[in-house]
């Protein structure tokens, strides 16, 4: 459907063909034609600008035109049909999204621990516990090879923000699945954690939310995602005040 | 060896003179400072030379200190390699940066004004007047102002580095006056004197100020810091707000003037 | 923008002064220097109190969990929000609430905090916009976090 939006132009002036730009884009929109960078199809722009900062030439700029309307679920199978990893970075593992960091699988182990005795006294307490990428609910398949056989942990957004210990108390030797449930599409989360527990053998389960209501959603979808999935997993629930102490620990399921 | 990297640099010179001429070989110009109280391994330090030249450098001030010896030469803290110097400074301090550029144009103008300066007409004395305006407004009360009321004042005023930016404040000021003394009396000879005086000190005072003493004041100051001097400095110009325009109107004139001369 | 929302979880909650940020730390032990609720950028007010001449720091949201030393090194000393450039939706108000703490509360500086995926530049560029439209000047700092806990860039735009 056409409407009037927010959607990149590429000055063709400026534009040398580089294709610094093709990467950036996370929906696989722009691609180099007769070594000048063009849209593949309006539909596959969003029109948020990552890829403005990529071009050395200053062709790329947000306008507002008709066009037809971003659509999601054609990237999606854009990005399916166009599978193959360029250039894959060399800890990506398994099926590699096209292009665009942000959706590329990765996994990568924390620091030995010879390497953590050498960070200064001062960050004591602090490395990253994160082992895998990316991070958010919505761009982590259910395939994912970190999933396998892990213990999870689902997060609402707020909670590092709430608990400075949190790499150390929730997320050490986990992996993460982290997203709003005030904010973000839900039903799309149900779905999206009946197939994780469905194929990726998670052995347990920690939901981390905030103590305010809007947050409660999270283990709700949680448990409606295990519900449908049919397995049996332990799962619990960790309640964060937002002075950053732990409220409450719940076992939601044994 | 070891004593005299503790030493300041004016007492190294003063009782090794050669190494005046060494450092300023390798782009040190520690000669001319009226203070001289960093230390030499400060010194080497800060000024990060290529590996190979600092070693050259090092080897030959000990042959000065310590003839015949052969010396183990402490290697300096090593900085990772500087790529090709694209300084970046903090908002406030790139205001600094800035107002030099339009210093440095005058300081670049001295040398093709005073071979021709002609104090007995009136359009050289006012030449000299505005120059000493541009100095004592812009140069002086509107960009060392900012420097010395609001930059120095976030830092311990007895660090080393803050006082040898004072002093060279000081004794431009001091050019400057026996300039204004030598336009009085048509003194061409003092007036050309102290005004190569006062470029040669400038241009070290500023380039010393832009590679070195501001990157490591940027280092030194919170993000917080950082905003309250950038607001400070807001505050100045909004005061001083026609001050930027009206000289750099100034030197454009003086520079269509004398570079269209030379044609 | 209501003060008072039914909501506790937009309910504006100002703790700066309770919270002790210097007690000594267990070893180990990080204190929180999280000074205000909420947090998110789509509920918060922009000219709430703990943004009133501060030093605001805008960060994505995925940071807090690439970033163990989150607290002590970026947050302590400021007041902040969170958001998602790629994944948020009706961004057009975030312009709006980033000019409004330029122009209504004054802050001090503003630092922008995000990951080196590219869909987080977005995080950037709305920010730089934002300040570009603002009647007040301030100084804008962003720092790029890479995804294994490592600072990839520091600098003032």
């Amino acid at each position: 459907m056409k409407i009037k939006r927010k959607i990149i132009q590429i000055d063709e002036d400026k534009c040398d063909g580089c294709g610094l730009c093709v990467p950036s884009c996370a929906e696989g929109a722009l691609q180099i034609v007769n070594g000048k960078a063009k849209i593949v199809a309006d539909m596959f722009c969003d029109g948020l600008g990552a890829c403005l900062g990529e071009c050395p030439n200053d062709a790329l700029h947000v306008i507002e035109r008709v066009a037809d309307d971003f659509d999601e679920k054609a990237v999606e199978e854009h990005l399916k049909d166009s599978g193959a990893a360029h250039g894959a970075h060399p800890q990506a593992h398994g099926p590699a999204a096209a292009g665009c960091p942000s959706a590329r699988l990765q996994t990568f182990s924390l620091a030995s621990p010879c390497q953590q005795a050498n960070q200064p006294a001062s960050y004591a307490g602090s490395p990253s516990a994160l082992t895998h990428w990316p991070v958010q609910i919505r761009l982590v398949p259910p395939t994912a090879p970190f999933l396998k056989g892990a213990d999870l942990l689902v997060a609402a957004d707020c909670t590092p923000i709430a608990y400075p210990n949190f790499h150390r108390d929730f997320l050490n030797g986990k992996v993460v699945m982290m997203g709003c449930p005030k904010f973000d599409e839900t039903d799309a989360y149900v779905e999206k954690f009946a197939e994780v527990f469905k194929v990726s053998g998670v052995k347990s389960v920690s939901v981390v939310t905030m103590e305010v209501p809007c947050c409660q959603g999270l283990p709700m979808i949680v448990r409606k995602g295990l519900e449908i999935s049919k397995k049996k997993i332990p799962l619990e629930q960790i309640i964060l005040s937002t002075r950053g102490e732990v409220l409450k620990t719940q076992k939601l399921v044994a | 060896m070891e004593a005299q990297l503790n030493r300041s640099i004016k007492e190294v010179i003063k009782d090794f003179p050669p190494v005046e001429k060494i450092l300023d070989e390798y782009g040190i110009g520690c000669g001319p400072c009226a203070v001289g109280l960093c230390l030499l391994k400060d010194i080497v330090s800060i000024h990060n030379l290529p590996a190979d030249q600092e070693q050259e450098m090092m080897g030959r001030i000990s042959q000065v200190i310590q003839p015949g010896q052969k010396v183990q030469i402490p290697r300096a803290e090593r900085k990772p390699e500087a790529k090709p110097k694209e300084l970046k400074y903090s908002p406030p301090m790139k205001k600094l940066v800035d107002e030099h550029v339009l210093i440095k144009k005058w300081l670049a103008l001295i040398p093709e004004i005073l071979p021709r300066l002609d104090l007995e007409s009136e359009e050289g004395r006012q030449l000299i007047r505005d120059g000493v305006d541009f100095i004592r407004s812009y140069a002086d009360g509107f960009h060392h102002a900012k420097e010395e009321d609001i930059l120095f004042k976030f830092f311990d005023e007895n660090l080393d580095m803050v006082k040898v930016m004072r002093e060279d404040h000081k004794t431009a000021r001091n050019h400057v006056k026996a300039i204004v003394e030598g336009l009085e009396g048509k003194d061409r000879q003092t007036v050309v004197h102290h005004l190569s005086a006062y470029r040669d000190l400038l241009s070290q005072h500023i380039k010393r100020e832009d590679e070195i003493m501001l990157p490591w004041m940027d280092n030194q100051l919170s993000v917080s810091q950082v905003g309250e001097m950038f607001s400070k400095f807001l505050e100045v110009e909004e005061r001083m707000d026609s001050y930027q325009k009206k000289y750099e109107d100034f030197i454009s004139r003086v520079e269509r003037k004398y570079r269209k001369k030379e044609e | 923008m209501a003060q008072f929302s039914g909501c506790p979880g937009s309910r504006m909650v100002d703790f700066r002064e309770k919270s002790d940020h210097n007690k000594e730390e267990a070893k180990g032990t990080i204190q929180s220097q999280l000074r205000q609720w909420p947090i998110q950028l789509h509920l918060i007010s922009p000219t709430a109190s703990y943004y009133q001449g501060a030093d605001v720091l805008l960060t994505a949201d995925c940071v807090g969990y690439a970033l163990g030393g989150f607290h002590p090194e970026f947050l302590k000393g400021k007041s902040l929000a969170i958001a998602c450039p790629k994944l948020d939706e009706g961004q057009d108000i975030y312009q709006e609430k980033i000019k409004s703490w330029i122009d209504d509360a004054k802050i001090n500086t503003l630092t922008v905090l995000i990951m080196q995926v590219p869909c987080c530049m977005g995080l950037l560029n709305l920010a730089q916009q934002a300040a570009k439209g603002a009647k007040r000047k301030v100084p804008v700092k962003y720092v790029v976090a890479g995804i294994q806990g490592e600072i990839l860039k520091e600098e003032w735009a």
